[in-house]
């Protein structure tokens, strides 16, 4: 909309100028003049422009310089037209074609370059607009990267270790834990370069850190899963959910010796609704670099207004997210 | 324990059990080697180190509640330690210079006994370990904790930073008021200072530090240049002259 007024306010600006043109070249009547100027004005610029967009909806990713040259003789067209609409309207308003026809070659090539020149303005101004978008956008895109979670180094380490305990101990149980452990790393390389992927999939992978945590920690560990089956395809980041589980077992469960964590993902109002909980007293202080503040501030920059993260700490502590249901756009099609 | 085996004595600290087991068994298979005990998280180290004064301890860094550095920073006079971590870019710093050796998780029995080797340098001349153990100390006190262990009676306790009011010097050590008791902490109020989160709390004057959460209201003399703090247990806390600017600063007065 403020491009719109921006550009009819130059075509006045511009009739405003022909008009006082024609009045000094000894037309009387400048309301009338000025109405054939604002007319003709209107006429070239919305053609003009009309064909502009035509194209360039078409053609994208192109250089300033090869835009304008694309634009130029669609411009002289366009002025050409305009010229013609406009003596027509002006025929059947007035009784008389302004441009006689003998005069539309001068008059359209010099209003021709007339367009050109502000074409060109447009057009720059439109690349430089749609730069600072892409900009923009990879400055958003960036910021997301940094902020997109890694699976804690402490967690690999000790649960090899765990393993190599068990390998003399519990064979068989040792080679199921490597097997979760190989798949939790797999997933932590290839969906940190993913901006989303399925809810399932996540439940997959927090599933497998659950079952090496589980080895870690025996049966000091419970985990209640509440989840809405229908949700599963919808699309999230990678790593959303998985650091608060974490969170919960390392202050629910570790700390407390024994304990309860709950993930619960429902759907309500076309938003997902995702709680994990556990038992034991907050201990969440939000410092910088802590995952959960990572979570945070991961959920700002990709949803904005649109998603939420709060901290419960009546009694138990709970974590609640709140996202957009979403579905990847590439499985629809 | 009063009976004198040849054997060296340790004691593994880790709150997983898995690799306690495992530590334990590669141990035995030195013969001069024994463990004594085990313990699985911090609190209970301390109290395992003063109950069996082992020979050496093999200690975890992150353990829940208390960890590592937290039980050599209580103890008064910690047996050489074998760190074992799983991966912390800080703690290696650490040990680079100062540690009698360090074991990356998982541990290999070679780097286990190579470390054990190590450390029984350090059983014989004790000042070499007490110098490094000073170093290490130095260098994890610089670090602000979110709690602390006291000794509280016959047993060791830990206290969150939050629960503290205000301390008070006492000779070379302090006593910490929280709002049901106070607490007797051998160790003064500098390494407290440094130890404790410093947008929590405020070292007023040469003998107190606060809790500015904790503080009801800034008193002023009559004349307006000595100020007192009087803290939500009704406490008065002198303001030493040269701190009154920053404590109205931190209150935003």
């Amino acid at each position: 909309m403020k491009e719109f007024i921006l550009y009819v306010v130059v075509l006045l600006i511009a009739a405003l100028m022909f008009a006082f043109i024609f009045q000094s070249a000894g037309n009387v009547y400048f309301l009338q003049t000025f109405f054939i100027s604002v007319l003709f004005s209107f006429a070239i610029g919305f053609i003009n422009r009309a064909l502009l967009e035509l194209i360039f909806s078409r053609v994208k990713n192109l250089e300033t310089y090869l835009r304008i040259l694309f634009a130029a003789p669609l411009l002289f067209i366009g002025t050409f037209l305009g010229i013609i609409v406009g003596n027509y309207i002006c025929f059947l308003f007035f009784g008389y074609y302004p441009f006689p026809s003998q005069s539309i070659v001068k008059f359209g090539v010099g209003i021709g370059f007339f367009s050109l020149i502000l074409g060109s303005g447009f057009i720059f101004r439109e690349r430089s607009h749609e730069l600072k978008k892409k900009a923009e956008i990879a400055r958003l895109e960036a910021s997301i990267r940094s902020l997109q979670a890694q699976i804690n180094p402490h967690f690999f380490f000790n649960s090899l270790a765990s393993v190599q305990s068990l390998i003399h101990e519990n064979p068989g149980k040792a080679e199921e834990a490597l097997a979760a452990i190989s798949e939790v790393f797999r997933y932590s390389m290839r969906r940190g370069q993913k901006d989303f992927i399925e809810l399932c999939e996540e439940i997959e992978f927090i599933k497998q850190f659950l079952f090496i945590e589980e080895i870690r920690l025996g049966d000091r560990l419970k985990i209640i899963w509440d989840i809405d089956e229908e949700l599963i395809n919808c699309s999230l980041p990678p790593f959303l959910i998985q650091p608060i589980v974490e969170n919960a077992v390392k202050y629910g469960v570790e700390k407390r010796k024994t304990g309860k964590v709950k993930i619960s993902i429902k759907e309500e109002n076309n938003k997902l609704n995702i709680s994990v909980s556990n038992t034991g007293r907050a201990e969440v202080r939000l410092v910088p670099e802590h995952s959960l503040e990572n979570i945070k501030k991961r959920i700002e920059v990709i949803y904005g207004k649109r998603g939420s993260f709060e901290i419960n700490t009546n009694g138990e502590v709970k974590i609640e997210i709140s996202i957009p249901r979403q579905y990847n756009k590439s499985k629809e099609g | 324990m009063s009976s004198k085996s040849d054997k060296i004595r340790v004691l593994i600290v880790d709150d997983e059990k898995l690799v306690r087991d495992y530590l334990r068994r590669v141990i035995l298979e030195k013969s001069d080697v024994d463990v004594v005990g085990e313990a699985g998280d911090g609190i209970e180290a301390i109290s395992k180190v003063q109950e069996l004064s082992p020979d050496i301890m093999l200690l975890d860094i992150q353990m829940p509640e208390l960890d590592g550095f937290g039980v050599l920073d209580f103890l008064d006079a910690p047996p050489p330690t074998i760190f074992v971590t799983a991966y912390d870019e800080y703690a290696i710093q650490a040990f680079e210079v100062n540690a009698v050796d360090y074991l990356l998780k998982p541990v290999t029995k070679k780097r286990l006994f190579d470390a054990i080797d190590k450390a029984k340098i350090y059983i014989q001349r004790k000042e070499l370990w007490e110098s490094k153990a000073t170093r290490i100390l130095n260098h994890v006190r610089s670090q602000e904790v979110s709690k602390i262990a006291i000794n509280s009676k016959d047993e060791v306790k830990l206290l969150s930073v939050e629960e503290i009011f205000w301390i008070e010097a006492d000779g070379d050590y302090a006593s910490i008021h929280t709002a049901n008791n106070y607490l007797f902490y051998k160790k003064n109020l500098k390494i407290l200072e440094s130890r404790l989160p410093s947008d929590l709390f405020l070292r007023v004057h040469r003998s107190y530090i606060v809790n500015l959460r904790e503080i009801k209201e800034l008193i002023s003399s009559a004349a307006g240049s000595r100020y007192r703090l009087k803290m939500v247990d009704d406490t008065e806390i002198p303001v030493s002259r040269r701190k009154a600017r920053k404590v109205k600063n931190k209150l935003k007065i």
